[in-house]
């Protein structure tokens, strides 16, 4: 199933701090982590990813810091701050929100569509 | 192209609006390249060759155009200062000094061909080619270098003065020496001599004492000869009265003086009377009977000719020697002035024809045909040169028949003489009328200006979101706020600066007001066109893309450069009306070489952008911001501030004074004086000859 681009720009923002919130990762790493962790459900594009990067960045919402590990190729790595630790909880709890209000109002709509006096009626 | 290649190609794209940000830019170009560099990698691991893995990694990007904007928009508050001072460095201050250079530079050039042009028409060989000019000139080749090379040191000292008569100490003991007798020229010999704490020259109070036996000064100093030597210092109240009597004696008692006094208000004319003296002398060595310079002519014809008859080769080469000689003293501007075009033209005609007859009459038809040419090419230069004499009359007196500031300020700005009624009117009713009218040109000009960038930048604001929603390309900078506010912001700012330059020069509007005046509104106005062209250049892009976009053809365009090209070329083409304004040489050197970073700045970029797909809307940038803040930067570096700042310290009221004064007869007193002296001396030349 191909997720809508718009969709995931949307929720780049909260899903980028969850993820720099347990360890620093890279541009790359984070796009592979999203696609593992959702069964390859869920793809973020290059073209979502860092510009939202650099925008939580200006923003002071997470930094960065260039890592070259030994042997291995020079990269760079984005935690979160103080600053994107808050915005990360006002929105995982805006999102909780949200879903359950989707939630309901799907439910009610299944529930009126299942209701058979309704259906006998349509 | 290999695979690495695009990679760079992208990388490049990708990172081509960071370009002003050396810093950033190269941060991210690192991350991008280290995104690519990780997904081949991880490609490669999947069984996939090198160059496929690359392939593949660049493909899963996605068009760079697509992030690229939002890239931008991301990172806009790391690029603002940054870029902005960069921006002011590579964009404003690069082209405002080239346009400088390229007018220090035809300012030089014109020059330098006038001169020519003059020197070889009276010369004889009168075809020099525009790039022959432009050849010599660059080779760094004076016209005087070459064209003068035979004259003797004698006959260079009459044609570029007096190399003694640069300082005023000069200038008096020359005057004195030459007339040894004249107790006026001694005094004031003596007080520069005072004045300038040079020492005296030896015995000076016996030869004051000589010349001028009543004066009291000398005596009371030759009754205290213990207080006379070398070191005599005089005490600041004695210099004062002994300056007072001497400037007494040097005006009452000196007619000839005072004349000479009036015809140093023409530039490098001191000593005139000397150059006179050499033009007779030369005039007698071919001339040994005749009055005037028509005569003259007639007369070397007829000698020219009496020497074929003779079939007396050598004295036909001899005298046509002499008369090159003094057709190249009677080329020189300085000599010009002292008799009429008209009569030297004559005279080199008559010459030139006469020269053709002797050497037809010798059998030698090449020389022949060599003077015959030059007569004709003379012809025809006279004949080019009256026209143009006309047409400038006829144009001066048009405008002198209307009486609006324009009527003075317009010839003026096209390099016309004016020729007001009076000083005294001129500065008496014109100065307020200059002053009053001249500021409300200018800001009627800002306001007009203004309104219509306001007009402008909203259509070109709804222009550029159409743009955006049929080509879905970002257009980060064309917002209402990047069109409206750099313009607005950039006049605001040039009228600031205008008012502090203003308060700084108080008489820089009536000093240089009128011709820079004309120049801000005609740069303003500039500015307005290019904004103009730029909005019409984003619909023209926009046709082209979107249909481009429909047709599948990849769009390869840079128009950033267009309207600095544009501004430098019309600019430049403005400019060419102020050629005769004064700057230096070494001015003209140095914007030369910073002129050369023009070159580079300009053409570069342009060569590159033939090869690369550019994203447009850096080019609509450059194009808003350009436009704009360029003009401004031109109104106040290019119009006002160097002008002020190099123009020689003489104002305009004073050269108007000056240019009065010769209006008002002292011109044509002097010319006939000089006409006169200059006819006594060939009389008595002659005399001697005879």
């Amino acid at each position: 199933m191909k997720i809508d681009r718009d969709w995931l720009r949307s929720v780049a923002e909260p899903v980028i701090l969850k993820l720099v919130t347990d360890r620093p990762m890279y541009g790359y790493e984070i796009i592979q982590v999203v696609k593992d962790r959702s069964g390859d459900k869920v793809n973020f594009q290059e073209g979502t990813l860092y510009p939202c990067l650099h925008r939580l960045e200006s923003q002071g919402m997470i930094s960065s810091e260039w890592v070259t590990p030994e042997g291995g190729r020079k990269r760079k790595y984005y935690s979160i701050t103080p600053k994107g630790q808050k915005r990360l909880e006002s929105k995982m709890v805006e999102w909780r929100q949200f879903t359950s209000a989707m939630d309901s109002i799907f439910t009610s709509y299944a529930n009126i569509l299942s209701a058979a006096p309704l259906r006998g009626i349509l | 192209m290999s695979a690495g290649e695009k990679a760079d190609g992208y990388v490049a794209r990708v990172v081509e609006e960071f370009r002003s940000d050396p810093e950033v830019c190269r941060e991210i170009e690192e991350e991008i390249h280290s995104h690519i560099q990780a997904a081949s990698d991880d490609f490669i691991a999947e069984g996939e060759g090198e160059e496929a893995a690359l392939q593949k990694a660049l493909d899963s990007l996605g068009p760079a155009e697509d992030w690229r904007g939002e890239l931008v928009e991301a990172n806009a508050k790391r690029l603002k200062i940054r870029a902005l001072a960069l921006f002011g460095l590579r964009r404003l201050f690069v082209p405002a000094v080239v346009v400088f250079a390229l007018f220090a530079a035809a300012n030089e050039w014109v020059k330098y061909s006038y001169q020519l042009q003059s020197l070889a028409t009276l010369d004889g060989s009168n075809s020099i080619s525009l790039f022959d000019k432009t050849i010599r000139w660059m080779k760094g080749v004076g016209f005087g270098s070459d064209t003068f090379s035979e004259i003797s040191d004698a006959d260079r000292r009459l044609l570029y003065g007096d190399p003694k008569l640069k300082t005023e100490l000069g200038k008096a003991k020359t005057r004195w020496q030459e007339n040894p007798d004249n107790k006026g020229y001694y005094s004031i010999y003596l007080q520069h001599a005072l004045n300038g704490k040079t020492g005296l020259p030896e015995n000076f109070v016996e030869t004051g004492e000589r010349i001028d036996p009543g004066n009291a000064f000398y005596s009371i100093l030759a009754a205290t000869p213990d207080k006379v030597s070398e070191s005599f210092v005089l005490t600041d109240e004695q210099f004062e009265n002994f300056k007072r009597a001497s400037e007494m004696e040097f005006y009452d008692s000196n007619k000839q003086l005072y004349a000479e006094e009036q015809m140093s208000l023409l530039p490098e004319l001191s000593g005139f009377a000397d150059r006179v003296e050499r033009l007779s002398w030369l005039a007698g060595q071919i001339f040994p009977s005749g009055i005037k310079m028509i005569d003259l002519g007639k007369a070397v014809a007829a000698r020219a000719e009496m020497h074929a008859a003779k079939k007396d080769r050598a004295a036909l080469e001899e005298l046509e020697k002499d008369w090159i000689k003094l057709s190249k003293v009677l080329s020189n501007k300085r000599v010009h002035f002292l008799i009429e075009n008209i009569v030297i033209e004559v005279f080199l005609e008559k010459g030139a024809e006469g020269f053709s007859n002797a050497w037809e009459e010798l059998g030698e038809p090449q020389n022949a045909e060599i003077w015959a040419k030059r007569k004709e090419d003379l012809k025809s230069y006279k004949v080019k040169n009256e026209a143009k004499q006309g047409k400038k009359a006829d144009f001066t007196r048009s405008m002198e028949k209307s009486s609006s500031l324009v009527s003075i300020a317009l010839p003026a700005f096209f390099g016309f003489d004016v020729e007001p009624p009076s000083v005294e009117d001129f500065k008496a009713s014109r100065m307020e009328e200059w002053i009053v009218a001249e500021t409300l040109l200018i800001a009627a000009y800002m306001i007009v200006c203004s309104v219509f960038i306001v007009i402008i930048s909203f259509v070109g604001w709804r222009l550029s979101r159409l743009v955006r929603k049929t080509t879905k390309r970002p257009l980060m900078f064309l917002s209402l706020k990047g069109y409206l506010v750099v313009p607005l912001l950039s006049l605001l700012i040039s009228g600031l600066i205008y008012l502090i330059c203003s308060r700084i020069w108080p008489n820089a509007l009536t000093d240089y007001g009128l011709q820079n005046g004309i120049a801000v509104s005609a740069t303003v106005l500039l500015g307005v066109a290019l904004i103009t062209f730029g909005v019409l250049m984003v619909g023209v892009r926009f046709v082209v893309i979107h249909a481009c976009q429909q047709a599948g053809i990849p769009v390869n365009f840079d128009i950033s450069k267009i309207p600095s090209l544009l501004l430098g070329a019309i600019t430049v083409l403005c400019m060419l009306a102020f050629l005769f304004r004064a700057f230096s040489v070494v001015s003209l050197v140095v914007v030369l070489i910073l002129g050369l970073l023009f070159v580079g700045w300009v053409s570069f970029p342009l060569l590159k952008g033939l090869f690369r797909e550019s994203e447009y809307s850096a080019a609509l940038l450059t194009l808003a911001r350009q436009s704009t803040i360029v003009t401004a930067i031109h109104v106040l570096l290019i119009w006002m501030i160097i002008p002020i700042v190099l123009h020689p310290r003489e104002t305009h009221w004073a050269q108007a004074d000056k240019l009065f004064q010769v209006q008002n007869g002292s011109f044509s007193k002097i010319e006939s004086e000089a006409s006169e002296y200059l006819m006594n001396h060939i009389h008595t030349t002659v005399a001697k000859w005879d």
